[in-house]
């Protein structure tokens, strides 16, 4: 195997203090242990990014590592032109996207009726507040780049000018999904109070 | 100010704009007094961290890593300018010369042009009495696509022929290292 083609060890990364530009250049290098400060950063938003996606949690975990794998084999390649965190969204939405799909055609071959409740479960039972679990089903109900905008918009300090870098898409656009997410979410959430109180 | 309006505002994410304005109106309205309430539950709920990554999802990650060969994709550049480039290109100076003699002897290379055709149109003739089924319609469609999509792709070979022959070395961008990543 040739020097280039292995990953380089190296010692470990104090995480907690160096920025990410530093981590990441140190990744780009090949240095494993600085990715896995990345993963450690990035895994629980990827993880989220993926899980309002692709509403089941097996595969919003397959979702997560495809994107960090992704992520590592392209790092040579990624010039610094957006943070990495916009860069990793990216490939993590991406990803999400295609397996969203994969997912919908084989549901609709098996003719399985999903309940939005059922999939979007936490990851290991985490302690998730009533209402955030709620809330979950809620923007399950969504369209899948409803889900992601929304999902990112909260995730990338409500910068719709991100949302829009991350997801390729004009900004106009992202308004217009968060806008009628946020009508849908409103709606679902009153009716949701309604019922309650009855 | 309408309940519409007021939905509008929300819908757009609580602008400055109009703030004052649609406050009042909530404090007024007791359906868009519920429904801003349910705005900013709903917005400190999403703002609230996501559902946490399983334990495993860091090791899981590192293991595939691990098995992963990674390609040093580095993109050197041209040494010559395109135009420079352009200029050195076998394919280029051919095409130039066609074009002059199409301008100076237009009728010559027409000429040729039609001759040419016409040896190839008896050639064809000739398979075609040999073996009459070759030339069906539907096989010379077919011909006729296979042709059509293979030139652009023999064009473009015949372009890097002809640059790796006239600049083998450098000739366009480079790619250093190995070459494509594999994922075990």
């Amino acid at each position: 195997m040739k020097p280039s083609e292995t990953i380089a060890r190296s010692k470990p990364v104090a995480g907690g203090a160096a920025s990410d530009e530093e981590v990441v250049a140190r990744a780009r290098a090949g240095d494993a242990e600085a990715f896995r400060v990345l993963v450690e950063r990035y895994r629980d938003r990827v993880y989220g990014l993926a899980l309002r996606i692709v509403r089941s949690a097996p595969d919003a975990e397959e979702v997560a590592q495809d994107a960090f794998v992704r992520a590592w084999l392209a790092l040579p390649r990624f010039r610094g032109e957006a943070s990495f965190s916009t860069w990793i969204y990216r490939i993590a939405a991406r990803c999400a996207f295609d397996r969203a799909l994969t997912l919908k055609l084989r549901r609709g071959r098996e003719a399985v009726i999903e309940a939005a409740g059922d999939v979007a479960a936490p990851g290991e039972g985490a302690p998730r507040t009533a209402l955030v679990r709620q809330l979950d089903a809620l923007v399950a109900t969504l369209p899948p780049a409803q889900r992601a905008v929304v999902t990112l918009y909260y995730l990338q300090d409500r910068s719709v000018e991100q949302v829009a870098a991350t997801l390729a898409m004009p900004e106009n656009t992202i308004k217009t999904h968060l806008s009628r997410a946020r009508a849908a979410l409103r709606a679902a959430w009153l009716a949701r109070e309604g019922g309650e109180s009855r | 100010m309408s309940c519409e309006q007021f939905d509008r505002w929300l819908d757009e994410g609580r602008p400055e704009t109009g703030h004052a304005v649609c406050r009042a109106h909530a404090a007024a309205c007791p359906r868009c007094a519920a429904a801003l309430s349910a705005a900013l539950e709903i917005d400190a709920l999403l703002a609230s961290d996501l559902a946490p990554a399983p334990a495993v999802l860091t090791d899981h990650v590192m293991a595939r890593i691990a098995r992963t060969r990674r390609a040093e994709w580095k993109l050197e550049p041209p040494a010559f300018d395109w135009w420079v480039r352009a200029a050195a290109e076998p394919s280029v100076a051919l095409a130039l010369a066609v074009a002059a003699l199409l301008v100076w002897r237009g009728d010559l290379l027409l000429t040729l042009a039609s001759q040419s055709l016409a040896w190839l149109g008896a050639g064809l003739a000739s398979m075609s009495a040999v073996a009459p089924a070759t030339f069906a319609p539907a096989t010379r469609a077919a011909l006729w696509l296979t042709m059509l999509t293979a030139a652009p792709w023999a064009s473009w070979l015949l372009f890097r022929w002809s640059e790796a022959l006239a600049l083998p070395h450098v000739a366009g961008h480079r790619v250093a290292g190995p070459r494509g990543a594999r994922v075990s």
